[in-house]
């Protein structure tokens, strides 16, 4: 059986640990890994930062977490109604290039896709974004 | 999170930045700004103690790049002037900044995301507070 739990905050910084202990505590209640809790809470974290610093960019907004294990893949959905983006487009940073020369630009989404195993993109039915993040538990 | 902010005496005067809790987007200008006050107050050499850090995030590596700019005599991007400029810097960190900056401690977790982000190979990083403040 699928288990699912939704938080919806307010999408501002001092937020983001209210974000990532509900995710931590979810998860874990619903029977994911450590290792598989901690990949996604950094991914979880630089997600919501930039739903709330480019998306929002200071406007009041809200985010809606929702937390689910589906057949030993953890899922986190964040959804938001800021500024229609998908996160999913930015490229990758080019790690061939030595360290003096790379961009700190799109490291949280970089730092994302490294600690999940997929990050998919769609708008809601209601024309909200939905950023979802999935990382198989137990590996 | 908390930073408390000790000094020690090797060769060099050794500012040591000890960070509790997780350093994330909404506080890593909070260290930015005690690194900028230790700097101004003519500290040129900070150990930032990770000991304590569970958690860091990409805003976290801005805010270490950050005092590495500043240590090599640099001015790092006003926090106050939003994200977006932090994340534009494009300016690279040289040795001599690795000279006035070294990490102590970072958790597994950390030390994964700095490895991640190819900080790990700019930093000089000890597991002993005495061969650390030595290594200045």
């Amino acid at each position: 059986m699928d288990m699912t739990s939704r938080l919806r905050v307010p999408a501002e910084l001092q937020n983001l640990g209210v974000i990532r202990r509900f995710v931590q505590e979810t998860a874990i209640a619903q029977g994911s890994d450590r290792q598989a809790v901690a990949d996604m809470l950094q991914a979880v974290e630089e997600a919501a930062a930039n739903i709330v610093v480019h998306g929002y960019c200071g406007q009041p907004g809200d985010i809606e977490v929702e937390v689910s294990l589906e057949k030993a893949v953890l899922a986190v959905r964040l959804r938001d109604r800021a500024t229609l983006f998908d996160p999913t487009s930015v490229p990758p940073p080019d790690l061939a290039l030595p360290l003096e020369e790379r961009r700190l630009g799109g490291l949280g989404i970089h730092l994302a896709r490294h600690f999940t195993d997929s990050m998919t993109y769609r708008v809601t039915d209601d024309g909200r974004n939905e950023l979802t993040l999935r990382r198989k538990i137990g590996s | 999170m908390n930073i408390s902010v000790n000094q020690a005496l090797g060769r060099v005067p050794v500012a040591i930045l000890a960070i509790q809790g997780d350093l994330d987007a909404s506080n890593y200008r909070d260290l930015i700004a005690t690194a900028e006050q230790a700097s101004a107050a003519g500290t040129g050499h900070i150990l930032l103690d990770l000991t304590q850090t569970s958690f860091i995030s990409s805003s976290g590596l801005v805010a270490l790049h950050s005092i590495a700019l500043l240590l090599q005599g640099e001015r790092p991007p006003d926090p106050e002037s939003g994200w977006s400029a932090i994340h534009a810097v494009g300016r690279g960190l040289s040795a001599v900044a690795r000279e006035h900056i070294k990490l102590l401690n970072p958790q597994p977790k950390v030390q994964q995301v700095l490895v991640k982000s190819g900080l790990a190979e700019f930093f000089e990083i000890h597991t002993d507070l005495t061969a650390a403040i030595a290594s200045f």
